[in-house]
């Protein structure tokens, strides 16, 4: 995730819960050209992977133009290629279902949990050949590591595996308070109308609308007003380059990348999730 | 999907405005750009000049290619035959301004060309006939539309829109390249707004984006065919030119270094390799 927005309107003070809201700061890291190979090796596979959940994703690089590539934390790396690259590389992947018939992009997904994924086999050979340094596959790479065991054992080990790079620590996740001078909060209740009615703007479409253009701090003038109305939306918010999106599924980049979900919790323990999904985006 | 491409952008005589508005291109996300010498009937062709120094960083740097490219504007009285001398071939990309129909049918038909552009600013004066259209898209060449003009002015805009949505509608937008034409950075716009506005033409969804990333590689690979080919087939260098990076392409061929090391030695120097040149086709 790359960003998570909470919403309460009605609310004079903020709950203690989000003032002092600190995210887990010491598991978020930024790698400065991280050779990919340092993240299908043996070692770090043992010693990092194994050992709790790792979440990666490379930045700085466009999903429909150049290669991504991004680990997940049920050990499968996932390679987002042109067809050049994927020309050279010499790993089997699947054509890209947003190209068209004649495919220009391909995704290439190793397990790295895979039996066959150790040192000595063929596989693994053939993984450490294709990525090592023939193809100048290196990446600004993004992650966040939470060890399983609450040992302390962790993070030195990673700064031993990656002693040549450079490690930047992304402890400033910047944490904003935003106070909206709105009088006009949309009334909802449990038994909403789920089906639009064109008009009435209470919908569930144009609620989620309402909650964008606040986030976005337009004027929002179109929703009906009503005062003191308890409900909160969370949205969370991922990356528009990522090659995979809910579950696994590919992700691509057309016009946008729309990767986000948004909670919105109602009093009675309603929730209602909303999701959001771009063009070159598989519906989960 | 590849890189994305702005195969014109205006050489200018003023120094700073030209590296400002190639900056601002490469900030904007394009990778590609050519920067466009125009030769009117009565210049004097020089050789391709060297790209312009813009102080980018490392990582721009990296990423970021400069182009030449030469335009030439046909008129029924040019003499075409210089356009296979070297200094034309010093060029990247070899684009023609047909202005009158006759040199249009000529550019399509006869000229060895990568890339037929017209300025559709004004009104053409001629009709682009379906049948010389054909003929250029059978030979494997290259069309143009620039959206630089119709920024800059409103009567421009009438003329680019009319012109274009014509030209898109009878030919469905195949080998099509769209580009900036841009003389200042106000000109520019980034490449998904570029996209946008390629859909008001009358272009697909897929054609739109690919206008800018996929037809403008075939079209450099094509222009790099006409170029450095022997018969638009085979390229011929030697070993040693090869970058030590890309080395691991003929170690396959290499004979064993164990038994066979000696004859290795004097062979693998002297046989001059011989590359296919696989990617004419991109598409």
């Amino acid at each position: 995730m790359r960003k998570v927005e909470v919403m309460l309107p009605g609310c004079e003070s903020l709950p203690d819960v989000i003032q002092d809201i600190s995210p887990d700061l010491d598991s978020y890291y930024l790698v400065k050209r991280l050779p990919v190979v340092e993240l299908v090796k043996e070692e770090f596979v043992k010693e990092i992977l194994r050992k709790g959940h790792f979440t990666g994703i490379s930045v700085g690089t466009r999903v429909d133009n150049h290669t991504v590539v991004a680990v997940l934390p049920s050990g499968h790396l996932i390679l987002s290629v042109d067809k050049d690259l994927y020309q050279e590389l010499g790993l089997s992947g699947k054509p890209s279902k947003y190209t068209g018939r004649n495919a220009t992009r391909f995704v290439v997904e190793i397990d790295l949990f895979n039996a066959n994924h150790s040192n000595g086999k063929k596989q693994y050979n053939r993984v450490l050949w294709s990525l090592k340094d023939r193809l100048n596959l290196t990446f600004n790479f993004i992650f966040s590591w939470e060890p399983i065991n609450e040992e302390k054992v962790n993070f030195m080990q990673l700064t031993r595996l990656w002693d040549k790079y450079v490690l930047e620590d992304l402890s400033i996740v910047s944490h904003t308070i935003q106070k909206t001078q709105t009088t006009v909060v949309p009334k909802l209740s449990h038994n909403q109308s789920l089906v639009s009615t064109p008009g009435d703007g209470q919908d569930v479409s144009s609620i989620y609308e309402y909650i964008g253009t606040i986030s976005c701090d337009a004027n929002q003038s179109f929703v009906k007003s009503d005062a003191l109305v308890p409900w909160a939306a969370l949205t969370v918010h991922g990356f528009d380059d990522s090659p995979v999106s809910w579950w696994r599924k590919e992700h691509g980049f057309h016009k946008n990348g729309c990767n986000l979900y948004t909670i919105l919790i109602l009093p009675d323990d309603t929730y209602w999730l909303y999701m959001a999904i771009g063009t070159d985006d598989e519906c989960p | 999907m590849v890189k994305f491409h702005d195969l014109n952008i205006a050489r200018v005589k003023d120094a700073v405005a030209q590296k400002h508005t190639l900056r601002i291109a490469c900030r904007l996300g394009y990778e590609v750009v050519a920067v466009t010498t125009v030769l009117k009937n009565g210049d004097e062709l020089t050789a391709a000049p060297p790209p312009i120094e813009l102080q980018l960083t490392k990582e721009e740097q990296q990423n970021f290619q400069q182009l030449s490219r030469i335009t030439v504007v046909l008129s029924d009285k040019t003499n075409n035959s210089y356009l296979g001398n070297d200094k034309i071939k010093s060029y990247d990309i070899l684009a023609v301004q047909p202005t009158t129909e006759k040199s249009f049918q000529v550019a399509c038909s006869e000229l060895n060309v990568d890339l037929i552009t017209f300025d559709f600013s004004t009104w053409l004066g001629f009709h682009l006939k379906h049948q010389y259209v054909q003929t250029a898209l059978r030979l494997g060449k290259y069309f143009e539309f620039t959206y630089g003009p119709a920024i800059r002015d409103t009567t421009c805009r009438r003329y680019v829109f009319q012109n274009t949505t014509d030209f898109v509608q009878r030919k469905e937008g195949q080998n099509t390249i769209i580009s900036s034409g841009a003389e200042w950075p106000t000109d520019l716009r980034a490449p998904y707004d570029v996209a946008n506005l390629a859909i008001l033409f009358g272009m697909k969804e897929g054609q739109a984006k690919s206008s800018l990333t996929s037809t403008p590689r075939a079209l450099l690979l094509k222009a790099a065919t006409r170029r450095l080919t022997v018969k638009s087939s085979i390229t011929i260098g030697h070993v040693t030119s090869i970058p030590e990076k890309d080395k691991w392409k003929i170690e396959g061929s290499k004979p064993p270094s164990t038994d066979a090391g000696k004859r290795q030695n004097t062979d693998d120097h002297d046989e001059p390799k011989k590359k296919k040149s696989k990617k004419l086709k991109s598409n």
